[in-house]
């Protein structure tokens, strides 16, 4: 557990384990602590690196504020692998960080060697995660109640009523301004345009009951890679893989990798 | 399950309802009507000191309805949630949707309530 500088931000985060970095990427108001059930399995292969984006978690805010632009995450991303010396990394991001990964990757292919987006897209706007701009207004009257249940809602069937408890929990200890940040950010991504720049693999992984981020959606992100490239859905399981489902998530994430690394 | 939606129905639902800690703490200070529009029928819920009052079919004009036809709502009282229907535009809220907002968690409690009893 140590504190880096990245782009004048203390920024916070957690490694684990030795080999090949696997830098792990919260999505939106989330932070390090939503990785604590993959970890453990995850940390037996690889060093894991999870970070808390600026304004998450223990990290600072941005100096130039809210981070509202999934760019902005990305720039981001590939300053924190620089800082670190990391090289070459597996960068997985969940939900909103899916998109960023593919984004810092476009930045800069030297820094992957694969991405993992764990129920995330190309392409996030606000019709296609069923967000509309009346909602979008509505939320911010009282973004804490509705973003706790909102992280409850988007579990899968099968995970118990405690961990979906716990898993909405998390998002009320990041600030409203930041929750709101967030969703802008997540809901302004559309990379479809440059999907086909893409040149290094992929490995796309979602959960099957995934209402938001929709396994319909994850697939069409799959269609237009162009690069090595492979998709996972995981049966039963909603939005938070890693959270729900930690170990079938890792068992598949860790096979699935080797073809790629 | 009793047939839903019907005044037994609502019966056991404030009865469920009331008996819920996280619904009272939600609902602590409301102090109004809900209204559940199934198709065209409309159904109000009292609220108020954290408790169901009363429900009957017409209470009034509601703060705020719950609308959606009967499809929607079989969704939501099976597979969905107020999250999900909302977002989907299955379920609409009619009327004060800023006073809606802010008693999120008493649409939550109220909605996995009755869920629940399924």
């Amino acid at each position: 557990m140590a504190y880096c500088n990245v782009q004048n931000t203390r920024i916070y985060y957690e490694e684990e384990g030795r080999g090949v970095p696997m830098v792990l990427v919260h999505g939106a108001a989330q932070d390090t602590l939503s990785w604590r059930f993959a970890v453990p399995y995850l940390s037996k292969e690889y060093r894991t690196i999870a970070v808390d984006m600026p304004g998450h978690g223990k990290s600072l805010m941005h100096p130039k504020g809210i981070i509202s632009k999934t760019e902005d995450y990305a720039d981001f991303i590939n300053a924190f692998i620089d800082t670190l010396h990391l090289g070459k990394v597996i960068l997985v991001g969940h939900s909103m960080a899916g998109g960023c990964s593919l984004l810092a990757g476009l930045n800069r292919p030297d820094q992957i060697r694969c991405a993992v987006p764990l129920d995330g897209a190309g392409m996030t706007l606000r019709a296609a995660v069923s967000y509309s701009n009346e909602l979008m207004d509505l939320i911010t009257v009282n973004p804490y109640d509705y973003w706790e249940t909102n992280f409850m809602a988007l579990c899968g069937p099968k995970t118990s009523p405690e961990r979906k408890k716990e898993i909405g929990v998390e998002a009320t200890r990041c600030s409203a301004e930041v929750i709101l940040g967030d969703l802008s950010a997540y809901t302004s991504l559309d990379i479809r345009n440059r999907i086909k720049e893409i040149s290094f693999p992929v490995l796309l992984i979602t959960g099957e009951d995934d209402w938001s981020c929709t396994p319909e959606n994850v697939r069409n992100t799959e269609k237009l890679l162009e690069c090595p490239k492979a998709i996972e859905v995981l049966k039963g399981v909603g939005h938070f893989p890693h959270m729900e489902a930690p170990e079938l998530l890792s068992e598949v994430l860790l096979k699935r990798i080797k073809d790629f690394i | 399950m009793k047939k839903f939606p019907n005044k037994e129905w609502f019966s056991e639902l404030k009865e469920r309802v009331n008996k819920e800690d996280a619904f009272q703490k939600a609902a602590r200070w409301f102090n109004g009507t809900i209204g559940l529009r199934i198709d065209r029928d409309l159904y109000s819920l009292k609220i108020s000191e954290g408790r169901v009052q009363e429900i009957k079919p017409e209470l009034g004009v509601p703060l705020f309805t719950l609308s959606g036809n009967r499809a929607a709502w079989e969704e939501l009282l099976t597979m969905g949630t107020i999250n999900r229907l909302f977002r989907q535009n299955k379920i609409l809220i009619e009327g004060d949707k800023v006073t809606a907002m802010r008693y999120w968690k008493v649409l939550w409690y109220l909605t996995e309530i009755a869920r629940n009893e399924n």
